[in-house]
């Protein structure tokens, strides 16, 4: 079995931060059925510039950027089968899952929590593994 | 239903983790058409000698590992899809930053960089899922 292999983006270009930034990654690469998403750290969809500010801000930031990445793609946050979450402090673990819930009200994907230090002084990057195929 | 999960053999003798560290894992497992890596770490695919390095000379030797390992399952470096790659020091995300991108220089897999603690005092570690 030879899956494709496709890169994908955000529809909107501030938030294709590896295109911006010149960063070896890509956004997303879809193999098959399966989409592999790229650590998501906060950026402002108007700037495109990183927007650090509380916790929860930063969580909400992340996933709705997510959503868009996915959406734009034709896929959608409850397609999602797997995240890893780090922290850059894990005191920040309720606010996160507060913000968490409100994205993935039923039926959650599975979560790692994990806690690091990250650049630049973010607080929180999200990664994820989305399941698109039919049926 | 009978198992469609193929363990991958190691492609040299020095990326036999089992034979050289006793380490009880497979070099890789294919399943559905993707092909999970055990994580790999700066070591001499023919001895299995730690080539402990800077984090550029410790990426070279991973992605020649990895090269090896994947061509031997007909796979090959750009059908990578996701790789965690792990620092030992997030201090040192340029430096990885500048060497990565030579072994995936078009449409690169999608990456998350985690910084921790690294087995025998490396300093890099990727975690790898590609396409067969």
């Amino acid at each position: 079995m030879r899956l494709t292999r496709t890169v994908h983006a955000p529809s909107n270009p501030m938030l294709n931060v590896s295109a911006r930034q010149a960063r070896p990654h890509s956004p997303c690469v879809r193999a098959g059925d399966y989409v592999f998403v790229s650590g998501m750290v906060p950026v402002s969809p108007e700037t495109g510039e990183r927007t650090q500010g509380p916790i929860a801000d930063q969580v909400e930031t992340v996933l709705a950027n997510m959503q868009h990445l996915l959406e734009s793609n034709g896929w959608s946050l409850d397609q999602i089968v797997r995240l890893n979450i780090t922290l850059a402090d894990l005191l920040h673990a309720d606010d996160m899952w507060r913000v968490f819930r409100k994205f993935f009200p039923d039926n959650p994907p599975a979560a790692t929590l994990i806690g690091m230090q990250l650049s630049f002084g973010n607080l929180v990057e999200i990664e994820c593994t989305a399941y698109v195929g039919e049926g | 239903m009978t198992s469609l999960r193929e363990t991958i053999l190691p492609p040299s003798p020095g990326l036999d983790f089992a034979a050289v560290f006793g380490h009880h894992q497979s070099a890789a497992v294919r399943a559905g058409g993707l092909i999970f890596c055990s994580g790999m770490l700066a070591i001499d695919p023919a001895t299995g000698e730690r080539r402990h390095g800077t984090v550029t000379s410790e990426t070279r030797q991973i992605f020649e590992n990895l090269k090896l390992l994947l061509e031997s399952c007909g796979s090959s470096l750009d059908r990578i899809v996701q790789v965690h790659a792990l620092i030992y020091d997030r201090i040192e995300y340029d430096v990885l930053n500048r060497v990565y991108r030579q072994y995936v220089p078009n449409a690169p897999p999608a990456r998350t960089v985690w910084s921790c603690q690294i087995e025998a005092g490396l300093k890099v570690q990727l975690d790898v899922i590609a396409a067969a």
